[in-house]
């Protein structure tokens, strides 16, 4: 009799919680990462009611045995990595798409200046003796200069963009790894009591799926129920409640930034190939670097073919021609882990200017030779013992000191020129348009001069000037257009994958509603059970009363 | 058959409606502007193309520049040749003139004095300048006087200038040369003030003056050099004349290729706007109907029937 009363108070029981779980899942139907819970239920065992030979169980009701979650570990992974594809992705694809604006295109940039340029040097040809043809020339040498100086200071900025941004990244990076193992924490313990919690589980997995879209991650679960988690190639970054920390550091060349742990001198970034992060690296040295290179080499083209051909005139008092534009310097910047003394100088060897790369150049020493890398193209273009290498794509590199084994050194010429570009002539009478048969109506010169806009005297013979400008665009055109295939791609399966884990793990509020109507009955028809039972027993007292 | 999740209607209808928007965008900017390459990134190739052909395009507006300076050069220098033949003309048709038996030492100066006048024109017209004020006959010594008397002898013509030539770019390989130095017109040599037509002149006029017994032989020479210096003269007007037919062909050919440039900037640059509005009725249809399918959908549920 007594029964009736439990098996009811059972089912009510039962509805109650299952209508909590369902109310819980109408909750977090919007909750990112969250997985739809559902409550087990089991009947209780039932009591053996019956004498021998005959078997007679009654029933005792029913009970929650769990609430779990409907998970699934690999379309969660899923979500994950096709996050980390399309942060970088998504990352370079902006980037790209701000430094397309910044190199600019026939109305814009640099490429009017220049046409005017050359268009003054072509009056002054018309009218040499001309003083408002010379000066209009030096102005308008001088608008180039500056369009150079304003295109790489615009490219200076989104590098200082670039380097905000990973810094900030790799912060969130950071707090998102101690949040991790805070959480490994909580879940080792609750583990100990018998079962982790579906919901921590769940954020867990949301904080892994945050930190993918910044960094590659892989994980490992442990038997504590911690998980840990690997960046790059497999350096840890979280085990157990313990968290590693990113920082970044000036690298060799001060306008970029190295990453790397706390405590370690070791650089992480070339293992940091996807995510947000991997996006801003690769923004940096596949598109942003070489671009501004080649906007270096254009600069330096300009300046090393115009002062040659402009020396080789008179200017207008009969003196030789001297330099146009302020020549460039080399720099060679030592690694600030060298450990020994060894110093390094560059010079543009003359004429070298048309076998120059738009790239920097690592020199590095291995305790007998030298080896020097071409960066763009990561390839050895030179070996030698010292004290002089040659041969470096017009380059001469003198080392002195004594370096260590392990030294490097980093040489850069086109990278940060076009900055630097200057007029160095000021008297409009020193333009040398004569050649040297002298005269003041003698354009000889100014039309050698004018000539060089269109002469293919840069990347050995390859490229006039304005070539080089096409490159340098239909490259950062090239990365843009990569970058957004490969953003409309991964954005697709990463859309899929989603889809397919909502579609297993997410809530359906009409699913819900159901639910709620169902618990609701039965919580309805246990308490009429209730109820009944109730009204059984009176009946009984009722009886025994009299 | 496969579950949904209600967050997935919701992502479903946003990534529908905002990848219709931004396609509407991006065609209003094009339909906007007329141009259909809006980044680098949407033709790298065209781009880098675009770039080449506004370059060069703009060599070719400044080949007409220097057309146009080295015309209105040669436009001078024509001129100033013709008025130079006449003046030869003028002198030959005097000294003819001053032949004849029938003249007295009068009429001769007379003549005389009108060759000194031709003289002085003629220097006149050998220091002419162009339109931006250089002397046409100077050579490279274009800011110079060419001509001028010697200071011992305000008669005798001394040439300042040299035998430069100055040439001019009016197409991708084509130079030109825009002038004829004072030497070769007039046929002076800076080092000898006794050669040319000047000193031809000078020379004629002091015999007419003097008229020595020689007077005939002495006028048949002047005139053979006044015939010598005609012949010269238009045999550089003939190649002024060729040099600005040049020009001329040269311009003809220069826009005939501008002309080409520019279709060709057209049909990689510009926007087809027949296609571009096509396109703008599909994705805005498209639109529409991603909104109008979430507002129907998001209006179905159970919630709705319970009380």
């Amino acid at each position: 009799m007594v029964d009736i009363l439990r098996t009811g108070l059972s089912g009510l029981v039962a509805s109650q919680r299952a209508l909590a779980t369902t109310s819980h899942n109408i909750a977090n139907a919007n909750t990112p990462g969250y997985s739809r819970q559902r409550a087990e239920l089991t009947t209780n065992r039932a009591e053996f009611a019956g004498g021998a030979g005959r078997s007679m169980y009654i029933g005792t009701g029913v009970n929650v045995q769990s609430v779990t979650r409907v998970y699934d570990d690999f379309l969660t992974q899923q979500v994950r990595n096709h996050g980390t594809q399309v942060g970088q992705a998504e990352t370079m694809s902006t980037w790209i798409s701000q430094l397309d604006g910044v190199v600019g295109d026939s109305d814009t940039g640099l490429a009017p200046a220049l046409k005017q340029f050359f268009g003054a040097v072509n009056d002054v040809a018309n009218s040499p003796a001309s003083l408002p043809a010379r000066q209009a020339l030096l102005g308008q040498a001088n608008t180039l200069a500056a369009r150079f100086q304003e295109v790489d200071g615009q490219m200076n900025a989104l590098r200082a963009g670039v380097n905000d941004s990973v810094r900030a990244t790799v912060a969130e990076v950071n707090a998102l790894a101690g949040n991790i193992a805070k959480l490994n924490g909580s879940i080792a313990m609750t583990q100990g009591q018998g079962g982790a919690s579906a919901d921590l589980l769940d954020q867990r997995n949301q904080l892994v799926a945050d930190l993918a879209q910044r960094v590659p991650v892989s994980t490992v679960a442990q038997d504590d129920g911690t998980l840990s988690v690997f960046v790059g190639k497999g350096q840890s970054l979280v085990l157990g409640a313990e968290a590693r920390v990113l920082e970044t550091a000036p690298a060799t060349d001060p306008r970029q930034l190295d990453i790397r742990f706390q405590g370690s001198p070791a650089s992480v970034n070339d293992s940091l190939s996807g995510g947000r992060v991997g996006g801003l690296l690769d923004f940096q040295k596949k598109v942003l670097d070489p671009a501004q290179n080649q906007l270096g080499l254009m600069a330096v083209g300009l300046t090393e073919t115009f002062n040659a051909q402009h020396g080789q005139g008179v200017d207008l008092n009969g003196a030789a021609g001297g330099v146009f534009f302020t020549p460039f310097a080399a720099k060679a910047m030592p690694d600030p882990d060298n450990t020994g003394s060894g110093a390094a100088t560059v010079t543009l060897t003359p004429g070298g200017v048309s076998a120059l790369q738009p790239s920097d150049y690592e020199v590095s020493y291995n305790g007998a030779g030298y080896s020097v890398r071409r960066l763009s193209d990561d390839a050895e273009i030179s070996t030698g013992a010292g004290p002089t290498l040659s041969g470096v794509d017009g380059l001469e590199i003198t080392l002195t000191g004594a370096p260590a084994a392990g030294d490097r050194f980093l040489v850069q010429l086109t990278g940060g020129a076009a900055g630097n570009l200057q007029v160095k002539i000021t008297d409009p009478r020193q333009f040398a348009a004569a050649d040297a048969a002298g005269g003041v109506g003698n354009n000889a010169n100014a039309l050698k001069l004018a000539g060089l806009q269109t002469d293919k005297a840069l990347l050995n013979g390859s490229s006039h000037l304005q070539d080089l400008q096409g490159r340098m665009i239909a490259k950062v055109g090239i990365a843009g257009s990569a970058a957004n295939q490969a953003l409309d791609a991964q954005t697709a399966l990463l859309d899929q994958a989603t889809q397919a884990r909502d579609s297993f793990s997410g809530v359906n509020l009409d699913e819900e509603a159901a639910n709620l109507m169902r618990y609701q009955q039965s919580y309805a028809a246990a308490a009429k059970v209730v109820q009944i039972g109730d009204s059984i027993i009176q009946t009984l007292l009722d009886a025994v009363r009299r | 058959m496969l579950r949904v999740a209600t967050s997935q209607i919701y992502r479903q209808a946003n990534t529908a409606i905002s990848d219709r928007q931004t396609a509407v965008s991006k065609l209003q900017q094009q339909l906007t502007t007329g141009n259909r390459l809006l980044e680098h990134a949407d033709d790298p190739v065209g781009s880098a193309r675009l770039m080449a052909l506004n370059g060069e395009l703009g060599r070719y507006e400044q080949y007409q520049r220097n057309i146009d300076s080295a015309t209105s050069r040669l436009n001078a220098e024509e001129g100033a040749l013709g008025d130079a033949g006449d003046i030869l003309q003028k002198a030959r048709e005097l000294t003819v003139q001053a032949n004849n038996d029938t003249l007295n030492a009068d009429n001769r100066r007379h003549i005389a004095a009108e060759i000194r006048q031709l003289h002085s024109q003629l220097v006149d017209l050998g220091n002419a300048q162009d339109g931006s004020g250089e002397y046409l006959f100077g050579g490279f010594q274009s800011q110079t006087a060419p001509f001028a008397p010697a200071s011992g002898d305000p008669q005798q013509i001394i040439y300042h200038g040299d035998g430069g030539q100055r040439l001019a770019q009016t197409g991708p390989t084509a130079t030109l040369a825009v002038g004829d130095s004072g030497s070769e017109v007039f046929q002076v040599d800076s080092a000898d003030p006794t050669k040319g037509l000047f000193a031809t002149l000078d020379r004629l006029a002091t015999t007419l003056e003097t008229a020595p017994t020689s007077l005939h032989a002495e006028l048949a020479t002047a005139l053979s050099e006044i015939d010598g210096g005609l012949n010269n003269l238009n045999g550089i007007q003939a190649k002024v004349g060729v040099r600005l037919q040049a020009l001329e062909s040269q311009e003809f050919a220069n826009s005939d290729f501008s002309l080409h440039l520019h279709q060709t900037l057209s049909e990689v640059g510009d926007l087809d706007y027949a296609e571009a509005i096509t396109q703008l009725s599909q994705e805005t249809l498209g639109l529409q109907v991603a909104q109008q399918s979430f507002m129907r959908i998001q209006s179905l549920s159970l919630f709705n029937y319970m009380n």
